[in-house]
């Protein structure tokens, strides 16, 4: 697309339909972890803890430290917030 | 045609998946806060469950829709390209944002896991769950985890911080479309990104290029951090 060869209009719509419907490739996934939980259960609390845990840490740091060296950023027009437009 | 033969077929497994995500985005619809992921994986694993159906006769079914990621991650570049502007110029916020949040990510996973008893071989487990399965898998692999358990922490991460993360995010005071694709992108990879690219295409690119230079930190810094740790 950098190049100018193939037209944003010819895959925006087919691509647009991939990335919202993105969740559902997941599905299959997120139900194998089913065949897993005896594994789980063996360390639960352990797993459980620190995946919860670390998880946050990550979510707040990124985010906390990327909001903040952004707000320096060269003029910065916060963009508007995209509603959901979920439909189906 | 019996049950049996009904759940062996290959259909089966992508029809259930893709009803229980119809449905699971109507509930939705009617009650915003619950997460369309829950909802559909949680009534097919009922479903699974009830009828006493293997998880292989599902997996076959399964596969086909897995498929799609590597399509609908090609396609992530879309959204990407839409908003290289606004990429470009956060660059550094983003990249800042990632590299410190998987570093974090990483030691705080190992402390956790330290804290609690766990063993060594659970902790190089736990440690890079916060980047795409495929290089979380070969990470853990690498230092002398379980794969396959690596595997599905990763996915359960990616739930959990979909689930939780933007209305977290929100009532913390992180808001703009910026920081929340940063953290979501970095802590649960493409389940988050897919959640968020929902709701604005600006947080799902961001968090799309987050997720990509997670992986890459995570890869970089994983074994100098590893070693520190034991």
């Amino acid at each position: 697309m950098f190049l100018r060869i193939v037209k944003l209009e010819w895959v925006e719509r087919s691509a647009e339909l991939l990335t919202r419907h993105m969740m559902l490739f997941f599905v299959p996934y997120i139900v194998g972890t089913l065949a897993f939980l005896p594994v789980l259960r063996e360390n639960g609390l352990a797993i459980a803890v620190s995946l919860v845990g670390s998880t946050l840490i990550v979510m707040l740091v990124a985010g906390g430290v990327a909001a903040r060296i952004g707000r320096k950023a060269p003029l910065a027009p916060e963009s508007e917030q995209g509603k959901a437009s979920a439909n189906l | 045609m019996n049950l049996r033969e009904i759940y062996e077929h290959p259909l089966f497994g992508v029809t259930v998946t893709v009803g229980a995500y119809v449905i699971a985005l109507k509930v939705q619809g009617r009650w915003k806060s619950i997460h369309p992921l829950f909802v559909c994986s949680s009534a097919i694993i009922a479903l699974l469950l009830l009828l006493d159906i293997p998880y292989d006769s599902y997996r076959t079914g399964g596969d086909l829709i897995t498929f799609f990621l590597g399509p609908a991650t090609v396609a992530l570049g879309v959204p990407l390209y839409k908003q290289r502007q606004f990429l470009r110029r956060y660059f550094a916020a983003i990249l800042s944002g990632v590299t410190m949040g998987s570093v974090s990510g990483i030691a705080g996973a190992a402390l956790l896991v330290w804290l609690m008893g766990g063993t060594r071989e659970l902790m190089a487990t736990m440690m890079p769950k916060s980047v795409s399965s495929a290089i979380s898998v070969e990470i853990a692999r690498q230092a002398g985890g379980i794969p396959e358990l690596a595997a599905v922490l990763t996915v359960l991460t990616g739930l959990l911080g979909s689930m939780v993360g933007p209305a977290l995010l929100r009532r913390l005071g992180i808001s703009g479309d910026m920081p929340i694709g940063v953290a979501i992108g970095t802590s649960s990879h493409g389940i988050g990104t897919g959640r968020v690219i929902r709701d604005s295409e600006l947080q799902g690119s961001v968090s799309g290029v987050s997720m990509a230079l997670a992986g890459i930190v995570t890869s970089l810094l994983f074994i100098p951090l590893y070693s520190w740790f034991n």
